[in-house]
């Protein structure tokens, strides 16, 4: 049999295609892991611009240099990560036209896991303040006292202390959880692409 | 380029992204899910083109890279009596119906980027430009081949 002959020699069946008269009937069913991972970006910036809303009030609030320090670092971070995701979310190219696939494959692949990886390291370091905060902030609102007379009991220190210990791993691994129940299904889907790409060892 | 410019465009290369759809998509409506999703990311993504390319060419890559990048369904077990529905030769005798299906079964039964390097080098793709659309050096895709095709007598031989 003479493959190349056979394969010329013959029209695929065009009957039952979708007759296309205009852009605008196309249903894509937006599959892709990248329009994925685009989505997600987006629903991230979302909650993170929400966070930094919440930030902004409380430091035009409350008036006290304590909770002010504490969210004003937790909020610079908020806004790096807002910047990242953003800087990502622009690097997707979601109509995937690139010459070499594999290598936009694998590029989209790595900064998605280089952003979680950075992300998550920052945020280790941020949690402590985010929480000293928040604690602060909580009980000032709670009490209506100042942030002075609120931390003038011993317990306050010692629920202060609690706080910026228990908590940040907490948040970490939480994070962490969400990141892998999220991101991680648009990583394992672009392996499987990269995989069907590279079988038996093409790379 | 104007929306009817394009769509008649794409008309003009329906044979050649049929006959790549129909090695990955097991059905009929797998086979026009991936047709409307290759349209809409090559008129989405239609400022990539470049004049000085082929239409076809340019269209045949971003079909390839919409088949790699989304979530395909999963192979069925079986899967080769669906082949009939989307094959007919040009003349549609009887024996030549049977060897086009032999062929499609063949194909469709190696590794998901073997079908693509078969597919571009019957279409009539040099080595290198299979290479650079795959990410692969051209000398790999001269060996590749050679074994896809031994591969592909094998599976005919069989059947």
């Amino acid at each position: 049999m003479d493959i190349e002959q056979i394969w010329k020699g013959h029209q695929p069946e065009t009957a039952g295609l979708p007759e296309v008269q205009g852009i605008a009937q196309l249903k894509p069913e937006q599959n892709s892991p990248l329009k994925r991972m685009k989505k997600l970006l987006i629903q991230n910036m979302v909650g993170v611009g929400i966070c930094i809303g919440m930030y902004v009030c409380i430091l035009y609030f409350f008036n006290y240099w304590q909770i002010r320090a504490l969210i004003g670092i937790t909020l610079l971070f908020t806004l790096w990560g807002l910047l990242s995701a953003r800087q990502l979310y622009r690097s997707v190219d979601d109509d995937v036209l690139a010459d070499n696939l594999l290598a936009e494959l694998k590029r989209n692949r790595n900064a998605l896991n280089s952003w979680m990886r950075i992300q998550m390291r920052v945020s280790a370091i941020i949690y402590p303040f985010s929480a000293a905060g928040g604690y602060l902030w909580g009980g000032v609102f709670a009490s209506g006292k100042d942030v002075t007379t609120f931390m003038d009991k011993p317990s306050a220190w010692w629920v202060l202390i609690a706080c910026v210990i228990i908590l940040p791993p907490l948040g970490y691994m939480a994070g962490k959880w969400m990141f892998n129940k999220s991101f991680g299904k648009v990583i394992a889907q672009l392996d499987t692409n990269i995989g069907n790409l590279v079988v038996g060892g093409t790379e | 380029m104007e929306e009817q410019e394009f769509l008649t465009q794409v008309k003009s290369c329906h044979g050649l992204i049929l006959k790549l759809i129909n090695l990955y998509a097991y059905s009929v409506t797998d086979r026009n899910d991936l047709y409307q999703e290759i349209l809409l990311n090559a008129w989405n993504g239609q400022k990539g083109f470049r004049q000085e390319a082929k239409f076809s060419t340019w269209l045949y890559q971003v079909a390839i890279n919409t088949i790699f990048t989304i979530n395909r369904r999963t192979r069925p077990v079986s899967y080769t009596d669906s082949i009939e529905q989307f094959v007919i030769p040009v003349a549609p005798q009887t024996e030549q119906r049977e060897e086009v299906h032999q062929l499609y079964a063949a194909i469709r039964q190696l590794a998901d980027v073997d079908r693509v390097i078969i597919t571009m080098h019957l279409e009539g793709y040099a080595n290198p430009e299979i290479a650079s659309v795959l990410g692969i050096t051209a000398n790999y895709i001269g060996v590749k081949l050679h074994r896809i095709k031994d591969q592909l007598q094998n599976i005919l031989k069989a059947s």
